[in-house]
């Protein structure tokens, strides 16, 4: 395997890691930043996604956007939109020089995953999205799963067999934004996703969505992806892997590795 | 963690200051503090999932899993034995020492490094930021810099 350290971009202020693949190029997935962690991934999950990828096939560039790891912030003046659309395109044309066009997937977690989805909407050389914990819109039948999974969360409190562990300490420690969020994320609207998955369906591009437990507050069963979409015919092109023992950033190992396996089997069916 | 590696190998390095950032000043302490951290994070997963390894748990020789990254046996044994402690070369050595909350330890022990050095120039620096650096739920959150790469600057350039 081999893995290099690349620069490109406007001013090449972008830095990414490709990893090559082992045998034979079945294809180049990009990794978008999870949030602002940088390109290793939550957990080095990115790293290990890349190399499992590698003996599959595929090459993967896992890079990080400006102002996030070793990227230089560039067009500051710009919307983030606008400017994570004009990063991701410069990571298209570079694996698309580097490699040719050939079967470009895009991919990541969290806004990871919504900005590849949405940017795979305004570029046809992306033939597949990998979204893991992207968009959820309870449906019926959300609302009494989650009342149950509450009810035996309490009572496995109840019994000393959990223990919730405190949530993060994202807030501002000091200065005038003291105890405010540092990061406010907003999920996609329902209407924009389903305008873009209908756009990416009929223009014959695979999409694979995964759902960990960690986005249980609005995905907890199977079946409400069908439900979240009715409209839209997945020809196939959707596929589905849920693991609701999972936490959102897999912390453990056995996790990262079902997701990377997970992953690695729906790109190279 | 590097801090604390760095100067346990001082004596096979050839220079003349070192800046410290967050040691870990007792590598057993350390390693407890993951053991019990790993375990509390555990006992959090909200789905019963049989598969999930418990730490410890295992063939002899495996490794153990602690937040989030995986050790040998022979690595968590080689941590433990971790000190920040005064020794060999580090005695001339000049140390530079930043220091996050919980800060009190830390200027603590860098003070008593200091006395049982040769060296001049000298410094702690405290800022009150809770680093989280144990924490599983802070461990991928991004925490604003707040003047500690400055601070860290300085301590590397200043004469």
């Amino acid at each position: 395997m081999k893995e290099s350290c690349c620069q490109f971009g406007e001013d090449r202020h972008l830095a990414g890691i490709m990893t090559e693949a082992v045998d034979g190029g079945k294809g180049t997935v990009i990794l978008v930043n999870a949030g602002l962690i940088p390109k290793r991934g939550p957990f080095r999950l990115y790293a290990e996604l890349a190399r499992r990828l590698s003996r599959a096939g595929f090459s993967t560039l896992r890079f990080d956007l400006g102002g996030i790891g070793d990227s230089l912030r560039n067009s500051a003046g710009q919307p983030l939109k606008t400017r994570t659309e004009l990063e991701i395109r410069a990571a298209l044309d570079y694996v698309e020089g580097r490699y040719g066009p050939a079967n470009l997937v895009l991919g990541g977690l969290c806004s990871g995953a919504e900005d590849s989805f949405r940017f795979a909407e305004i570029d046809s050389r992306v033939t597949g999205v990998v979204m893991i914990d992207s968009f959820g819109y309870p449906m019926p039948g959300w609302a009494w799963r989650n009342f149950l999974h509450r009810a035996v969360r309490r009572s496995r409190r109840a019994l000393g067999l959990y223990h919730p562990y405190p949530h993060p300490k994202v807030s501002a420690p000091v200065g005038s934004q003291k105890g405010k969020p540092l990061v406010s994320y907003e999920y996609m609207s329902h209407a924009e996703s389903s305008r873009i998955l209908q756009k990416l369906v009929n223009r014959g591009t695979r999409v694979h969505f995964i759902y960990t437990g960690g986005a249980s507050g609005v995905f907890n069963h199977e079946s409400q992806l069908k439900a979240m979409f009715a409209g839209i015919d997945f020809r196939d092109l959707v596929t589905l892997d849920h693991f609701p023992h999972m936490d959102h950033t897999q912390v453990l190992a056995e996790h990262r590795r079902t997701l990377v396996e997970s992953i690695t089997g729906r790109l190279t069916a | 963690l590097g801090a604390a590696l760095l100067w346990n190998t001082l004596d096979r390095l050839e220079v003349g200051r070192v800046v410290l950032w967050d040691p870990v000043c007792d590598g057993a302490e350390y390693i407890a503090a993951l053991k019990e951290n790993h375990r509390r994070y555990l006992r959090a997963v909200e789905y019963v999932d049989w598969h999930f390894p418990l730490p410890g748990r295992g063939r002899p020789g495996a490794t153990v899993e602690l937040l989030g990254s995986t050790y040998s046996d022979r690595m968590v044994r080689d941590l433990a034995a971790l000190r920040i402690d005064p020794r060999g070369k580090s005695r001339a050595v000049q140390l530079k020492w930043l220091a996050t909350a919980p800060a009190a330890p830390q200027v603590a022990r860098f003070e008593a490094l200091a006395r049982a050095g040769a060296s001049d120039g000298n410094r702690v620096e405290e800022i009150l930021v809770d680093c989280s650096w144990l924490d599983v739920a802070s461990l991928e959150s991004i925490v604003p810099d707040l003047g500690i790469a400055a601070a860290l600057a300085a301590m590397v350039t200043e004469t």
